[in-house]
């Protein structure tokens, strides 16, 4: 059976090993927030840039793990994401390469928090991170399955409204922040 | 204009109950929705394995494992695990 814990072990240590930011986002995060469901694989957004994307991929080298080492570099250069799969067991990571002059990253990044999670211990987005990302990526296709989870964080966790307010503005996603915290 | 979003509340659970869940996940530290989460996604993965060895029982565990990376990520990724085995001394 695909098992997610050898691709996400792998990914971590490789990004721990090269220092680079990184945050576990998307439904592994909003798991540990209260959204209880399946997902098919574990997003992680991280800073990698062309100086340190070299390293980073001879730190995941000889692991059983599918690289697209040209797809790392282009996402390097100029953002993007790649998959990573871990042949021997079908688990895969999206990684999503962000850019530290981006204003919502850096905050997630200074707001991550540190979780054990599939037995690694790993840097986790805040629940208002998590709904605020996943507010911004449905913002054109209106996923009913994106505001579930959101509605789920929001009404199980003490959310810092003022925070989600602020940066909810500044994303464009403020009608959808008022929505939520009127249910 | 964007659409209206849907209620907070799924059409097939009532108010009461929903809120119970809710209340019920807030309660939980987070290690606890951590196992919780890991439960699932270990319970998700065992059914699709069972589901793809009655729809190919003549197939190998290898052979398993590339359906399910293919009906999960699609032929591309699905192929890298064939790619894989076949550089394979056996």
């Amino acid at each position: 059976m695909i098992d997610l814990i050898y691709a996400f072990r792998l990914v971590v240590l490789a990004l721990e090993d090269v220092s680079a930011r990184y945050l576990v986002v998307g439904s592994t995060a909003a798991g540990a927030w209260g959204v209880a469901r399946s997902t098919r694989d574990v997003d992680i957004v991280a800073v990698i840039s062309s100086d340190s994307v070299e390293a980073f991929l001879s730190a995941l080298e000889g692991n059983d793990l599918y690289v697209p080492a040209d797809e790392a570099r282009l996402a390097a250069e100029f953002g993007g994401s790649f998959n990573i799969l871990h042949t021997a067991t079908g688990g895969k990571v999206d990684l999503f390469v962000c850019s530290p002059d981006d204003k919502f990253e850096s905050i997630r990044l200074e707001r991550r928090v540190q979780l054990n999670i599939l037995g690694v211990l790993t840097w986790v987005a805040t629940p208002e991170d998590v709904v605020l990302s996943k507010l911004r990526w449905r913002f054109e296709s209106r996923s009913e399955t994106q505001w579930r989870d959101c509605i789920e964080i929001a009404a199980s966790q003490n959310l810092d409204i003022d925070y989600l307010r602020h940066w909810a503005s500044y994303l464009g996603v403020l009608a959808d922040v008022e929505d939520l915290i009127k249910t | 204009m964007l659409s209206k979003n849907p209620s907070a509340v799924p059409a097939d659970t009532s108010p009461e109950v929903w809120q119970m869940q809710m209340d019920a996940i807030g309660s939980m530290t987070v290690e606890q929705r951590i196992a919780v989460w890991e439960e699932i996604q270990n319970q998700f993965a065992i059914m699709e394995d069972a589901s793809m060895r009655r729809r190919y029982p003549e197939f190998n565990d290898h052979q398993i494992l590339v359906e399910l990376v293919r009906a999960r990520y699609g032929n591309e990724l699905a192929s890298k695990i064939v790619a894989k085995s076949d550089a394979l001394p056996f």
